[in-house]
């Protein structure tokens, strides 16, 4: 997992690095999302035979500082037979546009609530994180759509840690412009 | 360029492997899927229920314990796996309990159905048609029949049986011809035939047969030619040679055998050649193995093996070949696996259950 996190990161600094290359970059100042996620809920943690599958919304506002750089805040819902999580977090996203389609990565930071009812209801407030990606396609100058958005979801309640997944997709409203232009060349001695 | 490229689609791929990693990889772990197991809390009235993996790990049940009723001191489960039942000691009654396949919940399904006083252990006939329950402080044993669909239970004809003395364990034949009782006060065992109703009558003739003092806990290994008599008060283990036409019992070669201090319940291992034996007061496990020939033990190399404090019994998961120890003084559950020459490997985990145990089974 650690190695995982690591090769991401990685990715991540040397694509936001490679990308002060670029003569004009461009990207949208404000990115807002919103639209359907499904957690598979890692529910044999709590004793249950299986995981859960859980449906319910995610939502993320994104300032971007550079085209390529920007802090994110992501709140969701998650909801299924047994089990409800609510989480909100925020943290670093990094971007790369390429073949009109924008691709994007974060790791982020927060706060969940867990709930689970059986035979006793029990809530729980715990410390999560999301590390994950995918991409945009974008539709007009203001919207795109979220293809695909995978994260890992890491939840600790009830004395247990939960391995989840998580996907999301839906559409994206960007507002405003940011740029990065390409210092000069010296002239040559 | 290319590199841009190649670390965006490592920055892509690398999330999407880190979602796929989710869901389904914390929890119990070990290979060979998970089995369930249950056990009795009698101070707490309630029936603890784990998830049991293939290295003895034990996770509690979302909502575990379990209530049912009044100091319940034996669990049993149903051949089916669909029932679970508890001998509650000061309620004097049997509980039934079903579980959601799901969520792993128990759920007692009421009302409570009467036993004599004081019921402490219970067996079941292989078919899970029959039900034996001890009653130690009438001096009797009710014998119910069991309704496979809805687990429910019927008392039999002239049940309850009355017992010599005080009944500390029981135990049915391979054949389930013979039930044989150990009377703790009186340092002997009975032996009664059993019905085709389950009805029970002392075997005719002698029927009562000395064996050392405080009978505590009783074995007899698969061929059904030998019983294993644990003596709580002399510290030792009777082997019972066993007249297969009528029952009977004689002492046999090698009888009796040294054991820990105040043994008590006693557990074949899964291939039935070796008998565990706990000694609550030394607070370990001794191990022999059986001659399948003389029925004699003979200690296993580095017996006894250390438990926690005050084991009160042995349980077996024979699907994945694991002992339980239930201490009581320590509130502990501990768990050792098998080596070939049937010694144990001591597990460094141990479970802290916060009420004393008192039984324990499995399904899978």
């Amino acid at each position: 997992m650690l190695i995982a996190l690591a090769s991401v990161f990685l990715a991540l600094l040397m694509s936001a690095r490679f990308s002060q290359a670029q003569e004009i970059v461009e990207g949208p100042r404000i990115q807002v999302f919103a639209g359907y996620s499904r957690v598979q809920f890692d529910s044999k943690t709590l004793g249950f035979s299986n995981d859960t599958g859980l449906n319910g919304w995610t939502a993320s506002a994104a300032y971007n500082f550079y085209p390529e750089f920007g802090v994110v805040g992501q709140v969701g819902g998650h909801y299924g037979p047994n089990v409800r999580v609510e989480e909100w977090l925020v943290g670093p996203q990094v971007r790369y546009s390429r073949w009109k389609i924008d691709f994007f990565g974060h790791l982020l930071f927060g706060s969940a609530q867990t709930r689970v009812s059986t035979s006793i209801s029990e809530e729980e407030s715990h410390r999560t994180y999301v590390v994950g990606g995918g991409f945009d396609y974008p539709i007009s100058q203001r919207f795109s759509i979220r293809v695909i958005e995978a994260d890992y979801f890491k939840t600790n309640s009830f004395g247990a840690d939960q391995s989840n997944a998580k996907y999301s997709t839906g559409l994206v409203f960007r507002w405003g412009t940011v740029s990065r232009h390409k210092p000069p060349k010296l002239a040559s001695p | 360029m290319r590199f841009r490229e190649v670390s965006a689609a490592t920055v892509f791929l690398a999330a999407v492997c880190l979602a796929g990693c989710g869901g389904g990889t914390g929890g119990s772990g070990g290979g060979g899927g998970t089995g369930t197991a249950y056990v009795a809390f009698p101070d707490a009235n309630a029936v603890g229920v784990y998830r049991v993996d293939s290295k003895g790990h034990l996770d509690r049940i979302f909502g575990s314990p379990f209530a049912t009723g009044t100091a319940p001191a034996a669990v049993l489960v149903h051949p089916s796996n669909k029932f679970i039942y508890t001998a509650n000691r000061v309620g004097q009654d049997i509980s039934l309990l079903t579980q959601d396949a799901r969520t792993g919940v128990l759920t007692e399904m009421m009302p409570r159905t009467p036993a004599g006083v004081g019921p402490t252990s219970m067996i079941m006939d292989s078919t899970g048609n029959r039900l034996f329950v001890v009653n130690v402080n009438s001096h009797t044993i009710s014998v119910y029949s069991i309704n496979s669909s809805t687990g429910a239970l019927t008392e039999i004809t002239n049940s309850p049986f009355a017992t010599i003395s005080t009944p500390s364990a029981i135990a049915l034949s391979p054949m389930e011809n013979f039930l044989y009782v150990a009377n703790a006060d009186v340092g002997s065992v009975s032996v009664f035939s059993v019905a085709a109703d389950g009805g029970l009558q002392l075997i005719p003739g002698t029927s009562t047969f000395a064996v050392g003092r405080g009978p505590k806990g009783l074995a007899i290994e698969p061929s059904g030619h030998f019983l294993y008599v644990a003596n709580s008060l002399d510290n030792n283990i009777s082997i019972m040679q066993i007249d297969q036409a009528t029952g009977a019992l004689s002492v046999s070669t090698g009888s009796p055998e040294p054991a820990g201090t105040t043994p008590g319940p006693l557990v074949l291992g899964s291939s039935g050649a070796n008998l565990y034996a706990a000694n609550f007061g030394s607070s370990n496990v001794s191990a022999y193995s059986i001659d399948s020939g003389t029925g004699v033990l003979t200690p296993l190399t580095s017996s006894p093996f250390s438990t926690g404090s005050g084991p009160v019994f042995l349980s077996l998961d024979s699907q994945f070949k694991i002992l339980f120890v239930g201490c009581q003084t320590g509130k502990t559950l501990n768990h050792f696996s098998f080596k070939a020459s049937g010694g144990l490997n001591s597990s460094t985990e141990t479970v802290t259950t916060g009420s004393a145990p008192a039984g324990m089974a499995f399904s899978h």
